[in-house]
């Protein structure tokens, strides 16, 4: 067997090629390799999140210095945001360039170290910001060693892509690989010219902007982060996995091609709707508050290309586990779209800015949109390279409802708590006083807090279920080629 | 008007221009058969292909 599966690797004709590709045999272990790592961080990432919405809770759980709330909620995002996400992003990606370019990827070498490197990576991350490392940047929290490392691996990722896609046989791209291109240059852009810091010691350092630029800059980033990280490369499985797993086309390419450029072009002027009232010019917030309700046309002209992509055929949403999760990630991605610019508008961001209704829009996007989206995409990837159906649909489904169920009661109860908070605020007596004092509305936050943590519970009960069939789907099918040749490889390892 | 603000207005027109050209690009017609091949043949990528070694392709 070892020797038939040999002889399928040293063929060099095009079908040889083809088949050691589609066959499962040489760079899917890269591809699960960064899939069961993003499965590990988004454990570890969910832990953390549950261990700080009991804090809101139950304060007496914030163990200072490492588990205190500031510490654990930088590590809750990052582990998410770079950990989980990112690691889906490249096992995702590895895949789909493999495919949709029909040629085995560049550097399958160089692939393999970029997954030590990012576990590697990440673990030191989460280790530093334990420890109270942070630039106090939101979500450039990495102090500069580790910006670094940051660096460096997209790097290796943009040269896989790249030089995949230089070598691609099939000379049209098709649109998830206009996003992956997207994905690879904003984040470069970003990450680095908001990094920009001067060091002062190895664990320490300072922008090289300061106050109202600074803000700016930094924002600037992190909008566009936002797009890069939990759009655009979610957006590339989205229109590659929905016409993957239900065998139809999608509705419109060339309004899929629209709306990449349309977001390319209006994205990156968005960020400053984070610094609505503030010092931050005017001119630069309304700039940013019209390109944001611009947003909202091409974000739901991909809502709307999935939805007619299922069009006469919404049977599948039945019959067919995945299509659930496609559909109901599109969905929030559409309310997300219609959220987020509406939260830039001055009179919203008003009442809203700094409630519990912005971590409420955020949990929407990443446990509705962005976690439907990966975890379904690993499941059809999982299935296909180990050569094997999904462990368990039921299992599938029971992941979805708890997701589901979750999500919706953290992310509706937390809109309704900011509402509840921002009128508090801003309520006054008829001679002007404040009707109530900060610590009133924190009082008041409490019934919402536990409703949050149950939310969450759920949804970790949901991912573990997901872990859980994931893996067993990942093991090699016995008796296929997959199986005796990674038995092969491990025996000579 | 002062050469930076003709300046971000040239950029600015520029970019619409670039926008504009693409979309009209893309919506043209003409072009309606071959911009929309990819979502075809991307359906395609996983179709058993024939064995060389002549024994049936699994997984």
């Amino acid at each position: 067997m070892a020797n038939e599966s040999e002889k399928m690797y040293t063929g060099d004709n095009i079908v040889q090629r083809e088949m050691r590709m589609t066959n499962g045999t040489r760079n899917d272990s890269i591809v699960r390799g960064f899939a069961l790592s993003s499965v590990f961080w988004l454990l570890i990432g969910l832990v953390i999140g549950l261990w700080l919405a009991a804090e809101m809770v139950y304060p007496s759980l914030n163990l200072a210095p490492w588990l205190a709330f500031g510490r654990l909620r930088v590590v809750h995002t990052n582990g998410l945001v770079y950990g989980f996400t990112l690691a889906g992003i490249f096992a995702c990606s590895f895949y789909m360039l493999e495919k949709l370019t029909r040629t085995p990827l560049a550097f399958p070498g160089l692939a393999k170290a970029q997954l030590w490197l990012f576990n590697i990576a990440i673990a030191l991350a989460a280790l530093s910001l334990f420890a109270g490392m942070n630039t106090s940047k939101e979500y450039a929290e990495l102090e500069w060693p580790l910006d670094i490392v940051v660096v460096v691996l997209w790097v290796m990722f943009a040269v896989n892509v790249m030089g995949t896609l230089v070598k691609r046989r099939e000379k049209q791209m098709y649109v998830s690989l206009w996003f992956l291109v997207a994905c690879v240059v904003t984040v470069a852009v970003v990450y680095i010219l908001n990094n920009l810091a001067i060091p002062v010691s190895l664990t320490k350092s300072y922008s090289v902007y300061a106050g109202v630029n600074d803000a700016n800059v930094q924002w600037w980033f992190g909008h566009n982060a936002v797009a890069s990280v939990f759009t655009f490369p979610i957006l590339a499985m989205f229109y590659y996995f929905l016409p993957k797993s239900t065998g139809l086309p999608i509705y419109s390419h060339r309004l899929s091609i629209i709306a990449f450029w349309s977001l390319v072009f209006g994205y990156l002027w968005t960020g400053a709707h984070h610094l609505m009232l503030t010092p931050v010019p005017e001119w630069i917030q309304t700039v940013a508050l019209a390109f944001s309700l611009f947003l909202i046309a091409p974000s739901w002209a991909s809502v709307v290309n999935g939805f007619y992509t299922m069009n006469g055929n919404w049977d599948k949403m039945k019959s067919n586990y995945l299509v659930k999760f496609f559909i109901l990630g599109i969905t929030f991605y559409g309310l997300q779209t219609i959220q987020g610019p509406t939260q830039a508008i001055r009179a919203l961001s008003a009442h809203l800015h700094y409630t519990e209704y912005i971590p409420g829009h955020v949990h929407m996007g990443t446990m509705g949109w962005v976690t439907m989206i990966i975890t379904a995409s690993m499941y059809f990837m999982m299935a296909k390279i180990s050569g094997r159906e999904v462990h368990s649909v039921k299992l599938a489904n029971i992941h979805f409802w708890l997701i589901l169920v979750g999500q919706l009661l953290f992310t509706v109860t937390l809109w309704i708590a900011g509402i509840v908070q921002g009128a508090m605020w801003k309520a006054v007596n008829p001679d002007g006083s404040l009707k109530y004092t900060f610590l009133d509305s924190v009082a008041a936050m409490y019934p919402f807090w536990t409703v949050r943590l149950v939310g969450g519970l759920l949804y970790f009960a949901g991912i573990a279920v997901f872990a859980y069939n994931l893996y067993m789907t990942s093991r090699p099918k016995p008796g296929t080629k997959w199986s005796a040749a990674a038995a092969a490889r491990s025996q000579a390892a | 008007m002062t050469p930076r603000a003709l300046a971000y207005l040239i950029f600015t027109l520029l970019l619409a221009g670039i926008f504009a050209g693409i979309i009209a690009y893309y919506f043209n017609r003409k072009r309606y058969d071959r911009v929309e091949a990819p979502k075809h043949r991307m359906l395609a990528d996983d179709d058993p292909l024939p064995d060389p070694t002549g024994s049936r392709r699994e997984g």
